[in-house]
């Protein structure tokens, strides 16, 4: 199938990431824990992020190995389908939280790897958040654990939070991919084709405060709305660059000083 | 000549950012005004807990963020200040008099505690493991009562739900021992009585760190040494 058939059937997304250091972490020569990747395979779009704790020293290296190892596993699962529209749609529709235990059990098995190189252990030295989520023409999946959240725009200028962060009592407590307990702590949700999906955004805790109204258990429509029209105009390269500047810029790092991280697509032309 | 703004820069001028509430951490001082800590001590006590607030008042981060909240004890018990952010507290003047009802001191504070933590909750901001720190030069004179099987109750099944964070000071005279009964688990500190102002400094240092922690993130703090004497 062509390039451009396959894109016409799939339905085009434009796919984006970025992953900047907080002010915080530049204060104190650490390095940015976060990481992130939006990636498009044949018209299937697989998003993955992950908020290394701040607590763990190596904890950047963990949230890397997690979204490659959920990426993968991805890939691998939809490998005999996912040049076909239907059949992707079809794969998610159909798929239950238990599928997706599986890509998070690789995501983890890389973190457990990166860290058995390293001779440290993953719980203490490598934890972090998770967010992923794989999308078809039309239907998505999505799935958290810990903090951060996912954001999907389900008609226009209508927007909702698929997930919510999970923090423990505390603010600065939240749940791990990398505990033994991660199952208790999985949010999953399906996004049905009916549901008209116009944009999903995924990001961290850093950028919760920007784009979240906590009391209301919102998200901020302008925030939403605004990357979406941005994205729209211009190339990805061009986004990100203008996007990872908003992050560092004053507005944005006197109300957060945490390391920011946004994975997002959204349909051309709408 | 007007300069060209960058693509960049400009893209995301429109952007609505949320105006969340800061996020805050709670601090209430259970402090010991019992008629033994009059003169020098109670003089350097009011000392250092001015000068606590002022520092505190001075950090923009910390002055938002932190909530402190004073229970004193002596004549008896008294909240002198319910939580108030940090750049609007002024501290009152203690006065020493009377004896150490120190279960009812903690009884109270450990009552603030939960109910800031309800107000906070019912408004969607969020807030750190709160602190409670006790400084007393004494033993309590509420021992044989409910308050202070109350107060051991509270103390220690709070510290060990991780409800808050506990801080015992008891000064050279102090009972330690028995202080001690109120959390098994917690160190029970000696606090040099000369140094309550280094002590406030510690704290001031140690909630600072903790306004700028993030959420996942563990915070160190201080070395007490330049206040506590069994160290």
């Amino acid at each position: 199938m062509s390039e451009a058939k396959l894109r016409l059937e799939m339905g085009h997304w434009l796919a984006s990431g970025v992953s900047v250091r907080g002010r915080s972490h530049f204060a104190t020569g650490e390095p940015c824990q976060d990481y992130c990747i939006a990636r498009s395979f044949s018209g299937v779009q697989i998003l993955a992020l992950a908020d290394g704790a701040g607590s763990c020293e190596l904890s950047g290296i963990g949230a890397r190995a997690a979204c490659i190892g959920f990426v993968r596993h991805v890939r691998k699962l939809l490998g005999p389908c996912r040049s076909e529209a239907e059949a992707v749609d079809a794969f998610l529709e159909e798929s239950t939280d238990t599928d997706w235990h599986a890509a998070v059990e690789s995501a983890r098995e890389w973190v457990e790897r990166a860290a058995l190189k390293r001779e440290v252990d993953a719980q203490n030295s490598m934890a972090c958040t998770f967010l992923g989520a794989v999308l078809g023409s039309s239907s998505a999946v999505v799935l958290q654990i810990g903090d951060g959240a996912w954001v999907a725009e389900v008609g226009q200028g209508c927007f909702g939070c698929v997930t919510w962060p999970e923090n423990g009592e505390f603010g600065n407590e939240t749940f791990f991919l990398t505990q033994t307990d991660w199952r208790e702590h999985v949010q999953f949700a399906k996004i049905p084709k009916s549901h008209g999906l116009r944009s999903l955004t995924g990001f961290s805790d850093g950028v919760e405060t920007l784009c979240l109204d906590q009391a209301a258990k919102v998200p901020i429509d302008g925030f939403f709305q605004r990357l979406a029209t941005v994205r729209r105009s211009c190339g990805r390269r061009e986004y990100e660059a203008a996007l990872e500047q908003l992050l560092q810029s004053p507005r944005v790092t006197e109300k957060s000083d945490d390391d920011c991280s946004i994975v997002a697509v959204c349909r051309e032309g709408l | 000549m007007t300069e060209q703004t960058p693509f960049s820069v400009s893209a995301f001028n429109d952007i609505e950012l949320a105006n969340n509430p800061e996020q805050r951490c709670p601090c209430v001082l259970v402090l010991d005004c019992s008629s033994s800590m009059s003169g020098r001590q109670i003089d350097s006590l009011n000392a250092a807990v001015q000068r606590f607030s002022d520092e505190l008042r001075a950090d923009d981060l910390a002055a938002k963020r932190v909530e402190i909240a004073v229970v004193s004890f002596g004549d008896q018990v008294t909240v002198l200040s319910d939580f108030t952010s940090a750049q609007s507290f002024y501290p009152t003047e203690l006065v020493a008099n009377g004896g150490t009802p120190m279960g009812e001191a903690l009884c109270e504070a450990v009552r603030l505690i939960e109910v800031r933590k309800r107000k906070l909750q019912e408004h969607g901001i969020n807030y750190y493991r709160p602190w409670l720190v006790l400084m007393t030069d004494g033993s309590p004179t509420d021992q044989n009562t409910p308050h202070w099987r109350n107060a051991v109750d509270l103390v220690s099944s709070g510290v060990a739900a991780h409800k808050f964070t506990f801080f015992p000071l008891v000064t050279e005279d102090g009972d330690k021992r028995t202080v001690g009964q109120l959390s098994p688990q917690t160190q029970v500190r000696s606090l040099d009585s000369h140094k309550f102002s280094e002590f406030f400094l510690w704290l001031t240092r140690s909630l600072q760190s903790v306004a700028r922690s993030q959420i996942g993130g563990k915070v160190a703090l201080a070395d007490p040494k330049d206040w506590v004497i069994d160290v």
